[in-house]
């Protein structure tokens, strides 16, 4: 096996050092990191150049979950769901807890990946290839159901923080006829709002003028002693729930295979099947350990999953998988069923270096997280404008625009103010994300519908039917368990017991 | 009506929901395609605005106790210090076109960590300026020298 060479091990493993470095500053996402290090790549053989890809895209899809957890500012898209409980659980004390789960899961899921990748390449990519705009739709209506877990004591609010997400990210040329929406005259928004710019600005903005507004009240985030033994002891944590880290590995290497979809939809479906599927919800979106293992075990499982249609159709299943396509055809090689034929070796070496990428993520992980826990004991003082620098070179760096940087300012001052209000910032970063994939499918879907009816496109075909039957599902377990809690809390009153009562993320 | 009530939650609610419904009223086309999707979230955005106003005229109506938005003496302190700190943000933003990304960014952290110490003594002021100075002396070298991020350049200067 060419992988376990000690060259190839060794340009894995920085490949991986500066993964863990893009992921954790905002705005550095993993497309931007594997596009940088192309250049480098060329000067090495291509196994451990491709290596070397393969694990900084894999160590970024697990270190964006530190500042989630850490400081509530999801480094990538990814890792928004990871914040819902990771950040609430730095908050409980349990910061290195939840570190050493997102390490942990994010292993699991890469090697799950990986495996899915080195075994069942051709099988989901036959699945894969059923999916087309109606299914893609429906699958983010799906992922839109996971309001109902985030909204907190209102639901409605929750909805509206929703729709205003999905609105906000309707900015720009529609995807029909091509024509400005909602652009007021400014050019700048002509191109729509850049997605990480308006997810630091709805997550890390909020969080920073928080801190600031908290700043007479206490020192730090959030207390910490570090804890002997944390490790195993989370390990065995996880490993506790075994059929909770399979279905989130499952959903996080199908999604991971859908050109398009990506890990954060990977994160949002598996997260909400998470809440869905657990007995004791009321700890969801206060510090729940199932809920950061769900959404890390499921956005790595995506990314080398990602690479799967790269493979074996050609098409990249997400941004960083087109950017190493992109390395591999400069170096003359065509992915693809080609590449499988011609260069087989190349194409299981891949793999084999992702399920390695997933260890070394582990194990450099591990051995940082009390370190980077510590992030929570710097003064709020200090911390808040380091935050505000990070998310405005963030923003910025994403297109070298200070127009996002505006947009962003913006952004987080209003969710700042509607928190007052008891609105929450996920649902709006959740419209934000999904936005960008229901709409496309939507008007694609609509003209094919002109072709046949609309009945046809939409509520036919087998995968149509699950992706609506478990939608229609979620909405009513979400109703059923919120008017369950009502009914537990007005008893609970009446017998002078203290009542609890639903909530969202913190 | 008690003039307290205008601070009602869900009258605010209600009021900025409409306040977002109207700022992406749908404009218009010869293909509904193009107005489909924000069209819909904005009915659900109109439709949950107007259930917030039924909700506050129904408890003005019922006299219900108002789910007012509180601000006590440590609020408005809070609230003047994100707005000072907000001020130094927007001065560093108009600034980092004069005197360059980097000189301005350090001016700014510096201002903000010594405005926000509480407790200024020596140790504490000292900490405020030798930290931003650090930081950003980290951050020039990973985004300028690692990852190539053109930040604007100073422009007062320039000739």
């Amino acid at each position: 096996m060419q992988t376990l060479t000690w060259s190839v091990m060794f340009w894995l493993t920085v490949g991986v050092m500066i993964g863990m470095v893009v992921g954790t500053l905002p705005g550095l996402t993993a497309t931007m990191g594997t596009a940088l290090l192309v250049p480098f790549t060329f000067a090495l053989p291509t196994e451990a150049g491709i290596a070397m890809l393969g694990g900084l895209y894999v160590c970024a899809m697990f270190s964006d979950a530190i500042p989630a957890v850490l400081v509530n500012t999801p480094g990538t898209p990814a890792a928004m769901a990871t914040a819902f409980d990771g950040h609430p659980m730095v908050h409980k004390g349990r910061g290195q807890e939840a570190i050493v789960a997102a390490c942990f899961s994010s292993a699991i899921g890469t090697l799950f990946g990986a495996a899915a990748y080195l075994l069942l390449a051709w099988p989901l990519i036959a699945i894969a290839l059923k999916f087309g705009p109606p299914e893609f739709f429906w699958l983010g209506i799906f992922a839109l159901t996971i309001i109902g877990s985030l909204a907190g004591d209102s639901i409605l609010k929750g909805l509206a923080g929703g729709a205003i997400g999905l609105l906000i990210s309707s900015i720009g040329i529609s995807h029909g006829n091509e024509i400005a929406r909602f652009t007021y005259g400014v050019p700048e928004l002509r191109g729509g709002l850049s997605l990480v710019a308006g997810l630091i600005g709805i997550f890390a903005i909020p969080q920073v003028l928080a801190m600031i507004a908290d700043l007479r009240k206490k020192e730090f985030i959030a207390e910490y002693q570090p804890v002997r033994g944390q490790t195993l002891q989370t390990i065995g944590r996880v490993l506790a729930h075994p059929f909770h880290v399979v279905r989130s590995a499952v959903i996080g290497a199908f999604i991971g295979i859908l050109p398009g979809a990506g890990s954060p939809i990977a994160a949002l479906v598996s997260y909400n099947e998470a809440v869905r599927w657990a007995k004791d919800k009321s700890q969801f979106g206060k510090g729940d350990l199932r809920g950061v293992t769900a959404s890390e075990i499921a956005n790595n499982a995506a990314a080398p999953a990602a690479m799967i249609p790269l493979v074996t159709l050609g098409v990249p299943g997400s941004s960083p998988a087109a950017v190493i396509a992109g390395a591999l055809m400069l170096r003359g090689l065509n992915p693809g069923p080609e590449l499988f034929q011609s260069d087989g070796s190349l194409v299981f070496s891949f793999g084999w270096s992702l399920l390695f990428a997933g260890i070394v993520t582990f194990i450099l992980g591990s051995l940082f997280a009390p370190l980077l826990v510590k992030i929570i004991r710097i003064p709020l003082r200090l911390l808040a404008p380091l935050i505000m620098l990070l998310a405005i070179i963030g923003a910025y760096a994403i297109r070298n625009n200070i127009f996002d940087v505006y947009i962003m300012l913006a952004l987080g001052i209003f969710v700042f103010l509607i928190r007052r209000l008891g609105f929450h910032p996920g649902p709006i970063g959740l419209g934000l994300i999904l936005g960008p994939i229901i709409e496309p499918s939507l008007v694609q879907a609509m003209y094919i519908s002109d072709a046949t009816s609309v009945w046809n496109v939409f509520f036919t075909g087998t995968i149509n039917v699950i992706l609506i039957t478990l939608s229609v599902l979620s909405i009513v377990l979400v109703v059923w368990t919120r008017h369950r809690d009502r009914m537990m809390a007005r008893a609970g009153a009446a017998s002078g017991i203290s009542p609890g009562k639903p909530d969202g993320p913190e | 009506m008690n003039m307290k009530r205008l601070a009602d939650r869900d009258l605010l609610t209600s009021l900025m929901l409409f306040g977002v419904s109207a700022l992406f009223s749908v404009g218009s086309s010869s293909d509904p395609k193009d107005w489909a999707f924000p069209l819909l979230a904005n009915y659900v955005t109109l439709g949950i605005a107007i259930a917030f106003l039924a909700k506050f005229i129904f408890s003005v109506a019922m006299k219900h106790l108002p789910d007012l938005i509180q601000m006590t003496a440590n609020d408005r302190l809070s609230t003047l210090d994100v707005i000072v700190f907000m001020v130094i943000v927007l001065v560093y933003l108009f600034t980092m076109f004069g005197l360059g990304f980097w000189p301005s960014s350090l001016i700014m952290l510096i201002l903000a960590s010594v405005y926000l110490t509480q407790e200024r003594t020596t140790r504490n002021i000292r900490l405020a300026i030798i930290v931003p100075i650090c930081i950003c002396i980290v951050a020039y070298l990973i985004f300028t020298q690692v990852f190539y991020v053109p930040f604007p350049e100073a422009g007062w200067f320039a000739s």
